[in-house]
């Protein structure tokens, strides 16, 4: 055997090994939550949840803004309290949802207008929740803007930058958005929040998750990294029922799971459908017999697929925000299910 | 040639009034406005008591208020506190009208005017003259500070409503700018609270007692002094032991108050399915002509929510005349079958008007769904009409209102297709009023045109001798008869629903059209059709000529073209166009 090979042998063997080692560890995940509800009520045990998880940052709905005839308002506005500023270990990112029509039929004047008054209320709700501005470093929009839209909303992404110059803008991205990127264009945001679910509608009369299909959710992000911006990923932790009347309706009844439908009042007909035996009300919802529910829910299980998925398919380090925060859903999960 | 016509056609274009190409309709009866149907067919005005009408939005998902005194309805309110007004101009002696405008359109200052001298300037306030302003004085005095009130009654949406979050303030981007609404926190609450205490207290009058109540009631609710509220309630509204009108008004606001209360609480009563709340509000909606809506609305949202789900846990407690208004809004959601309800009320009380109101809802909607089928499609694939029938079937023999639900029950028949049956209740009813008289034309003329096994231009002839008119004013019939006529005479089908200008430019359409208009056999039917759809035999050859034209067939096009008018614009350059054509021909 050549001398010098036997002598260089064990350092080949050592990176050999280390490459091995990088090369099959999973990607790290800096978990956080998306609070969507109009109250601040995280109590001890959530709050506890959330540091198993080491979780420093909740990105925060302040409001939405709708467009009423020629008019955009805001409406389900944050109750502003004094309990954000319990949480000082906490770093806030408010996150305004806006609808597509606020971007139809518009122009610069009012786009710029818009901007004013949306930095005019977002300042004030979050003085008067005594969070600590300076705190404040990134500012999240959330909007379905689409083909026709999208020029007049990145118009307002751009005037809201130099509103807040020392601010990151961040926007969600659709999955369509992803998938159909030279169409819908891309934001001029500092980041992107990828929103990995609603991956089909509750009432398209497919068999599958409507929240969470992993097939839908690999064909929708097969140019996932061709992306140019940042992106983090937003992962869903809810269920729904949906509810069918004999009219071809449909009602969803949030956070509805197997376990809220009684066998007294509900026949379960397959692995996630049930026929409403008698006139009752559920979660607030009054159906009446001969209903059809079927309930849609996130698994322990198919989180992991999902995670898994963007693992292989992103390859690096990156951040989970987990829609949405909310004692009911974090009790289907252990810490180590969501890291 | 080809350059020639394509000026021409261009020219045509430009100096047309109307485009031309638009002309080709090809408007199905599906897409034709059924206004009919919404409104004349089956319109809640059929029931008994106009006061049910508030009922019948159209869409009870908006918490605005979404059309919700229905235009099409004759005898809709003209104001929305039209209960409390008929109840001003009782106690006033006066008609509504005056009392509308008294209550609802003059200023403070004219009712000051009224106090001080005994009359004032405005000709509407005429009818109160020197003695009625002596003899109703206290009453105008009670008008003249709830008139001063009436700005500050604006209720914030959250107890922590700062300014800055009323959304007017959205529309500014200073601050200072917006101009700002009055509220109850703009008023000097305490010396209003002792006013209104001292007048209540002065009055001998129950009525106007009530009336000082109820703004105590209110100011305190809407200061969010929600234990006050409830307090003056009790001790200065339900001791008085009346219940007018004004007494839900006030019943519904100490509703309010105890709803914000029990959110203060560290045990909330309506968590714990005790439904005081619910129980006002349902109390307001089965007893006020004014706040139906509003307690409605109410009755979604209080008590979080849970406030119909609290009353329907105890619904076997209920008074009939309560559990019937519960069923009634449980069953109102578009989303939920009626009929489900229905059977509920039925059982406990047959003629509650509520009932009739569900079955109108529920056959006005059975209609509406009925628009997009085809004829074979009638043949309902509704799965609740079984139920409903039965139901109506019932009703018919237990309900004192027998010329309604026979009418309901023979709707249903003839849309279970069970045409003998329907024609046997429709024969049951007798009321002389207009719109009984006009539903027995419509579904008598409905059943005629679908009974027959074979439908052709003699049962068409037939039909047309005895429901001329109804087929003249309703295009929904029309339709149906177009349906059953289309395959074996689609010519007469869309002429049923369109005039001959809407034929378009087809010389294949043209030629069948003055076939048929030309032709010397017409019957009653025919004539009908042909004078409805606007058949001119000049404007006929005319448009033919054009279709030729427009296909290119100049030769054709010039065979008619003595028929072309000079006086319309186009016309005239087509004729020179194809006079010029000719000659180069």
């Amino acid at each position: 055997m050549n001398y010098s090979l036997l002598k260089i042998l064990p350092i080949i063997l050592f990176l050999l090994n280390s490459v091995s080692c990088v090369s099959g560890a999973s990607p790290r995940h800096n978990i956080s939550f998306y609070h969507w509800k109009s109250n601040y009520q995280i109590d001890n045990d959530v709050r506890n949840y959330t540091r198993g998880l080491n979780c420093q940052k909740i990105y925060i709905h302040l409001f939405d803004v709708v467009k009423e005839g020629e008019i955009s308002r805001p409406i389900n506005i944050f109750q502003v309290t004094d309990s954000l500023k319990n949480d000082s270990s906490i770093h806030f990112v408010p996150v305004i949802f806006i609808t597509n029509e606020v971007f139809s039929n518009t122009d610069t004047a009012k786009i710029n207008g818009l901007t004013h008054r949306l930095k005019y209320f977002t300042d004030n709700m979050i003085r008067h929740s005594n969070i600590n501005k300076n705190t404040i470093d990134e500012i999240q929009f959330d909007c379905d803007w689409t083909p026709s839209t999208k020029e007049n909303y990145f118009t307002f992404l751009k005037y809201v930058k130099n509103l807040y110059p020392d601010v990151k803008i961040s926007s969600t991205i659709r999955l369509h958005q992803i998938k159909d990127m030279k169409e819908t264009g891309i934001p001029p945001v500092d980041k992107g929040y990828l929103m990995c679910y609603a991956t089909s509608y509750a009432n398209d009369g497919l068999d599958s998750n409507s929240i969470l299909n992993i097939d839908l959710l690999k064909n929708y992000t097969e140019n996932l990294n061709d992306y140019p911006i940042d992106l983090d990923y937003a992962l869903p932790l809810f269920s729904w029922g949906i509810v069918s009347n004999k009219k071809s309706q449909i009602k969803l009844i949030n956070g509805l799971t197997h376990n809220d439908l009684d066998s007294v009042r509900f026949k379960r007909i397959s692995e996630n459908r049930y026929k409403v035996r008698e006139d009752c009300f559920i979660n607030g919802l009054y159906i009446n017999k001969g209903y059809t529910i079927e309930i849609e829910q996130i698994t322990p299980t198919l989180l992991r697929n999902a995670i898994e998925y963007l693992d292989n398919k992103i390859q690096k380090d990156y951040n989970i925000v987990y829609y949405h925060l909310s004692k009911g859903f974090l009790n289907r999960y252990t810490i180590d299910e969501l890291k | 040639m080809n350059k020639t016509l394509s000026i021409l056609a261009l020219t045509i274009s430009l100096i047309s009034p109307h485009n031309i190409w638009a002309l080709c309709s090809d408007a199905s009866y599906e897409e034709i406005m059924e206004w009919d149907i919404i409104n004349i067919i089956f319109p809640e005005y059929v029931m008994q008591d106009s006061e049910n009408f508030d009922y019948l939005i159209d869409d009870n998902e908006s918490i605005e208020f979404q059309n919700f005194y229905n235009p099409y309805i004759p005898y809709f309110k003209k104001s929305p506190n039209y209960g409390n007004i008929d109840e001003w101009a009782k106690y006033l002696g006066i008609n509504q009208d005056q009392a509308y405008y008294l209550v609802n359109k003059s200023s403070k200052n004219e009712i000051d005017s009224l106090l001080v001298f005994g009359n004032c300037r405005n000709k509407k306030l005429e009818f109160a003259n020197s003695k009625f302003c002596k003899k109703k004085k206290n009453a105008l005095k009670y008008i003249s500070y709830a008139k001063f009130l009436e700005p500050y009654m604006a209720r914030e949406s959250g107890q922590d409503m700062k300014q800055w979050q009323e959304y007017e303030f959205w529309y500014y981007w200073d601050y200072s700018y917006c101009p700002r609404k009055k509220t109850v926190h703009d008023l000097d609450y305490e010396t209003i609270i002792n006013n209104l205490i001292e007048a209540y207290k002065a009055q001998k009058d129950k009525e106007l007692k009530l009336r000082y109540g109820y703004q105590l009631v209110r100011l305190a609710h809407y200061k969010h002094h929600y234990e006050d509220a409830v307090r003056y309630f009790d001790t200065y509204v339900e001791p008085l032991k009346i219940k007018p009108e004004i007494y839900y008004y006030a019943l519904s606001q100490k509703a309010g108050a105890l709803n914000g209360l029990n959110k203060t609480l560290k045990n909330n009563p309506a968590e714990e399915g005790n439904s005081q709340v619910a129980m006002d509000f349902l109390r307001v909606f089965s007893k006020s002509k004014d706040l139906k809506y509003s307690a409605y609305l109410s009755l979604r949202f209080s008590e979080n929510g849970k406030a119909l789900e609290n009353l329907y846990n105890q619904s076997k407690s209920l008074n009939n005349e309560d559990a019937c208004s519960l069923y009634f809004l449980l069953g109102h959601d578009k989303f939920n079958n009626p009929l489900n309800e229905l059977e509920k009320i039925e059982n406990l009380d047959p003629n509650s008007t509520l009932a009739d109101v569900l079955m109108a809802r529920y056959i006005s909607s059975l209609k509406r769904h009925y628009l997009g089928y085809k004829l074979e499609d009638l043949e309902i694939n509704n799965p609740n009409l079984g139920q409903a029938l039965k139901i109506a079937e019932s009703m018919r023999l237990k309900s004192s209102h027998k010329d309604f639900w026979n009418l309901c029950a023979a709707h249903l028949n003839a849309y279970s297709q069970n045409y003998p049956k329907a024609k046997e209740y429709l024969s049951l009813v007798k009321c002389q009023r207009t719109v009984y008289q006009t539903h027995i034309k419509l579904l008598s003329c409905y059943i005629a045109i679908l009974e027959p096994e074979q439908f052709d231009k003699t049962t068409a002839n037939v039909i047309i001798k005895q429901h001329k008119e109804i087929l003249d004013e309703v295009s929904y019939l029309r339709a149906v008869m177009a349906k059953r006529l289309e395959k074996e005479y689609p010519l007469i089908a869309f002429l049923l629903l369109h005039e001959t200008n809407e034929l378009g430019l087809s010389s294949k359409k043209w030629t069948d059209m003055i076939q048929y208009g030309e032709s010397k056999n017409h019957n009653e039917f025919d004539k009908w059709l042909l004078q409805r759809c606007k058949y001119d035999s000049n404007d006929a050859y005319s448009h033919l000529a054009l279709s030729y034209l427009y296909e290119n067939n100049i030769p054709s096009a010039y065979k008619y073209k003595e028929y072309v008018k000079v006086d319309y614009e186009l016309k005239s350059v087509l004729c020179y166009n194809i006079a010029y054509i000719s000659k180069k021909i």
